[in-house]
């Protein structure tokens, strides 16, 4: 378990420690911190903890500033003297609320509690990630489609992209036909085979064999030109641009 | 006036008998025993003092300044203890065997300072007392706190009061050019 101190007292941040180890003979002290203005920047630039130990007065301010500032997902275990912060402190991610001096069967049963809530969450919810990987393991063939008052069956082989305009979803076909489907976006993603379909943004998931171009965009982005197709906002976002690369490599 | 003195000592005795720095000091002290045995005798010692000296000297209205600074040292060697290298004092104040001031007075405005301003490793807070004619000075580099939310201002409040009351003078409060100064009557002994 990784755990980070914030606390601007360096013999209670001592003491915490000690527990600690005693306590969880396998804990990592990331860092021990003092500041406020300190605590943000290290948040900032470093991967999250497990578990943060926080005191509520700090050096240069209190605790509470950083959670205005900085998005944190980890759940807080506060320290404190004597303070009537503890209503404020169960508005962020808090296990629990310990009192200095800290006592060590205290502790005890905040870990327990931060065990018991988080450490078996992120087991369910490894879990639940496995799931639709043990059952969904073939993809959509074909598509239904209705023209009129006739309907059709599309090969997903025939198709080039799906894609969203003006809040509607249609297929598009090799041969440059296209027909809306009920389905959202995100539920076709889901249907279709990853290692032939890739959602390059919002508004489009493309096939691997439609393609016919890609191009430097701007610095750090991609445009992708479909064969027989003349969208210009086929642009690859940002964030999945290396996701894209790897997919086109794999 | 009788009423008004009751309100006075008390409000001493509910902002000095602090629970977050006993607590904190009660802490600090937790982890001392186990690595330093002879500074954790010295620490608890010096919290008996102050407390002692909150206890006796609460009802009166003025003490001789040495023991008031006395009492400051004590107070500042146990926050000194456990904000390691982040916070001084420097106390510049001579003859002080022939003055008298308010008790727990020159704490208060010691302990507002370390309250309301930033001190951390990079940018430590010092304070300074020294005295000039029939004021004592505490002073300190304004560096206030993100974000703290207004203070109530009841202990200097109370303080301005005290002095009034057994002095008839004022408490002068000097903010300007990055410095923060708190001017406190002292009464020459005749």
């Amino acid at each position: 378990m990784n755990a980070l101190i914030i606390e601007d007292e360096r013999l209670a941040a001592d003491k915490l420690q000690k527990l600690l180890t005693e306590l969880e003979p396998d804990i990592t002290i990331v860092s021990r911190i003092e500041s406020v203005i300190d605590a943000i920047n290290w948040l900032n630039s470093h991967e999250a903890p497990d578990l943060i130990f926080m005191d509520i007065q700090l050096d240069d301010g209190v605790c509470f500033e950083i959670f205005d500032t900085v998005k944190i997902d980890t759940p807080v275990i506060f320290t404190t003297a004597y303070d009537s912060f503890a209503i404020k402190a169960f508005q962020v991610n808090s296990v629990d609320y310990l009192l200095k001096p800290i006592e060590k069967v205290a502790l005890f049963k905040a870990l327990e509690k931060y065990k018991s809530i988080y450490q078996s969450r992120a087991a369910i919810s490894e879990k639940l990630k496995s799931i639709p990987n043990q059952f969904q393991t073939s993809y959509k063939s074909r598509f239904f489609v209705k023209i009129g008052t006739h309907f059709h069956t599309i090969s997903v082989d025939d198709i080039q992209c799906f894609f969203i305009q003006e809040r509607a979803v249609f297929l598009r076909t090799n041969q440059g036909k296209k027909y809306d489907l009920d389905h959202s976006l995100d539920q076709i993603q889901q249907m279709v085979d990853p290692a032939s379909f890739f959602r390059i943004n919002r508004n489009y998931l493309i096939h691997i064999s439609a393609i016919q171009d890609i191009f430097s965009y701007s610095a750090n982005r991609l445009g992708v030109k479909l064969k027989m197709m003349d969208h210009l906002d086929m642009i690859v976002s940002r964030e999945k641009v290396t996701d894209f690369k790897n997919w086109l490599d794999r | 006036m009788r009423e008004e003195k009751l309100i006075f000592q008390y409000e001493t005795l509910k902002s000095q008998v602090n629970p977050h720095f006993l607590f904190n000091s009660l802490n600090t002290l937790s982890s001392l025993v186990a690595t330093d045995g002879q500074l954790s005798e010295q620490f608890i010692n010096k919290l008996s003092s102050i407390y002692r000296y909150i206890l006796e000297n609460r009802d009166i209205d003025l003490i001789n300044l040495s023991k008031e600074i006395g009492f400051v040292n004590d107070y500042f060697f146990l926050q000194k203890i456990r904000d390691n290298g982040k916070i001084d004092l420097i106390i510049d104040v001579k003859k002080t065997e022939n003055y008298e001031i308010l008790p727990i007075s020159i704490q208060l405005l010691v302990e507002n300072a370390l309250k309301h301003n930033s001190a951390t490793r990079e940018k430590p807070l010092a304070i300074k007392i020294y005295q000039e004619s029939e004021n004592l000075i505490v002073e300190n580099a304004l560096q206030p706190k993100m974000h703290l939310e207004p203070s109530s201002k009841t202990g200097l409040k109370n303080l301005s009061e005290r002095v009034k009351l057994v002095l008839n003078k004022e408490v002068q409060i000097e903010s300007g050019n990055g410095i923060y100064k708190v001017k406190i009557p002292v009464k020459q002994i005749q």
